[in-house]
């Protein structure tokens, strides 16, 4: 070595001679977590190829599952979107409503004005709700949901109108439709003539989106819907009420159920899990959804666990080498972990972005979608927690090596 | 500064056992260099590997500046080596993602020093190996030479009072490799290390204090393996 001499007069080593001391070895856990996940870091990208192969499998589970269970909140918010858009605080239903079909029965309408008069009652309304067969032009029938409301309040709707406005429902036989079925219906437009149940309506608006499982609402005045369905005078399907200012809801509804025992009496929230229960437990769809879900996470796991472990034996030299000049295994597993972290959040990001591009893109009335904040956050998590738990594999390896291979 | 005593190795058990060490004993003082010589299989590298910290021998005594090593709990073993050994292995066995001052500042980091000032000690090490140029230089970029002379540096960090060196000049040239050995020559003399050297190669052997033979894992006699007959 040429420099040699030169070195000489450099040393870093006490030029007189004589024993050498070492120096102290100060355990500082802060500077060796970040200096272990410094250099997991580094080690991940110097080799970005297999970086690739971890973030595109972390990402693919998460689109998988994020895709998954968009769809599966779109579909349950289909269902509970009019409960959701009801301003009502608080609902009376017949007693063994699951799910707001209108094919429970009835309750008497005497219950609305004594309902108003309970304590922390603000205001309570009816509406009717029931099945009616909307008759085609060119044959044969189809379904909708109807909902008669009380003018001009509307407090039972329509709701996300598109074209129209609400007080054209006091038009005699005036009728909203959801506007994803204005071809179904048999091209309908604003004026269009059919008949419901056998009566004449004419389309004097259209929502857009409230898309249940069962069939589309429609929207008329609470006395054409009455004609429609034939429901009694004296009788309606629920009762909607609001909170007085300053009250307290689960004490209002406890003395609703009170005064009405032959009624439920739900809060808003108590309802729409109702209906999500009702859904889960009668569809299927859960356990389902929830299969792909876990089936796309699974693949999360195993492709991060298969990456890992086959970079701690690409790299297992290196691993030697760094407990060869002292590093422990709780030194090791913090490198690892950093590199979990790392890849579950970068291929969660990558994968949320491309989530929310095809969720914007392709969901409509037909197919609800949605991606809420927590979801992306729980995601993260999830993500977070698989790929530490993929880790574990690549750390036992890392256990199982001698530092004396490094002299093999 | 190291103390062998008696030490045997055996590897596995029954009849499928093997004796790698038989009844060593040697010794290895501050400021010497000592080569061990031996044939392939003669056990001079599980002597070096229990001298390193990284094999536990199966009896015997083995002192590092005076720390008894048999008994100790294998948990206690990374402290060890961090402590009191700097390795200089043959093929270098630098971190390749890591520059040479990030490979530098490795033992200094793993004992708790400051980013700032494992990269100023990293730095004036490189330096005094002749690579201050090179601070920010990946493994790939450097020759053979060049690698020697970072795991010497990063062997040095943290001012271990033994090195311990595996074959450090069987991967280069004969230039370069006398270049490397001056070094190790150096840090013992001046530095006051002791530098255990593992090696084959006859052309260095001028430069070890000492030399200990080892044969079907024993050492022979003083006399058996002539330092200056080489």
């Amino acid at each position: 070595m040429q420099a040699s001499a030169t070195h000489e007069a450099e040393a870093p080593w006490p030029a007189e001679g004589g024993p050498v001391v070492a120096r102290p070895i100060e355990l500082k856990p802060v500077y060796s977590f970040r200096f272990m996940a410094r250099l997991g870091v580094s080690m991940l990208w110097h080799d970005k190829l297999k970086l690739a192969g971890t973030l595109v499998g972390v990402a693919f589970a998460v689109l998988m599952s994020n895709f998954q269970v968009s769809l599966f909140l779109g579909l349950l918010l289909r269902n509970t979107m009019y409960v959701d858009r009801v301003e009502a605080d608080m609902w009376i239903t017949p007693k063994s409503t699951q799910i707001l079909e209108g094919n429970d029965g009835t309750i008497p309408k005497s219950v609305v004005p004594v309902a108003r008069s309970v304590k922390g009652v603000a205001w309570s309304a009816p509406v009717l709700v029931g099945p009616a067969g909307l008759k085609l032009p060119a044959g044969g029938q189809k379904s909708v949901r109807l909902v008669g409301t009380e003018l001009p309040a509307a407090k039972g709707g329509p709701f996300h109108i598109v074209a129209g406005e609400t007080r054209d429902l006091a038009m005699p036989d005036a009728m909203f439709f959801e506007d994803s079925r204005r071809e179904t219906f048999g091209g309908l437009n604003l004026g269009s003539v059919r008949e419901v149940n056998g009566h004449r309506v004419h389309a004097v608006g259209f929502t857009s989106g409230l898309v249940p499982f069962g069939p589309v609402y429609a929207f008329s005045s609470f006395d054409t819907a009455r004609e429609i369905l034939r429901i009694p005078n004296d009788e309606v399907t629920y009762v909607l009420l609001g909170l007085a200012p300053g009250a307290d809801l689960d004490e209002v509804v406890r003395r609703l159920q009170k005064t009405f025992p032959d009624q439920l009496v739900m809060s808003r929230s108590e309802l729409r899990w109702r209906t999500i229960n009702y859904i889960l437990r009668e569809s299927g769809i859960g356990q389902s959804i929830g299969g792909g879900v876990l089936m796309a996470l699974f693949c999360g796991f195993a492709i991060v666990s298969l990456t890992m472990f086959s970079a701690v034996v690409d790299h297992v030299r290196e691993f030697g080498t760094l407990k060869a000049i002292g590093a422990t295994n709780f030194d090791l597993a913090k490198l690892l972990l950093a590199q979990a972290v790392v890849c579950a959040i970068a291929g969660a990001a990558i994968g949320e972005a491309v989530a929310a591009q095809i969720v914007n893109q392709i969901r409509g009335p037909e197919l609800p979608m949605a991606l809420p904040v927590w979801l992306i956050s729980a995601t993260f998590v999830a993500m977070i927690l698989i790929c530490v738990m993929a880790s574990i594999m690549a750390l036992l390896r890392v256990r199982a090596i001698e530092p004396a291979m490094v002299f093999r | 500064m190291i103390e062998v005593r008696d030490l045997n190795k055996v590897y596995g058990s029954g009849a499928l056992a093997f004796q790698a060490l038989k009844s060593v004993s040697m010794t290895a003082s501050s400021g010497e260099v000592l080569l061990l010589v031996g044939p392939s299989g003669s056990g001079k590298t599980t002597l070096l590997s229990i001298l390193g910290c990284v094999l536990t021998p199966t009896s015997g005594s083995v002192k590092l500046a005076g720390h008894e090593l048999a008994g100790l709990p294998e948990s206690r073993l990374p402290e060890m080596r961090l402590r009191y050994i700097g390795f200089v292995f043959q093929a270098h066995n630098l971190m390749p993602s890591l520059s040479t001052q990030g490979n530098v500042c490795l033992p200094l980091l793993l004992r708790g020093w400051s980013e700032k000032e494992a990269r100023a000690e990293a730095a004036e090490l490189l330096a005094n190996v002749g690579l201050g140029q090179k601070l920010k230089a990946l493994p790939r970029d450097l020759s053979g030479g060049q690698k020697q002379r970072v795991a010497i540096a990063r062997a040095l960090a943290g001012r271990p009072p033994i090195l311990l060196c595996d074959e450090p000049t069987a991967a280069l040239d004969a230039q370069t490799g006398q270049g490397v050995m001056e070094t190790l020559t150096t840090l013992a003399h001046q530095g006051g290390h002791a530098v255990v050297v593992v090696t084959h190669d006859n052309r260095i052997f001028k430069f070890g204090d000492r030399m200990v033979r080892i044969e079907d894992g024993q050492i022979l006699e003083p006399g058996e393996g002539d330092l200056h007959g080489h």
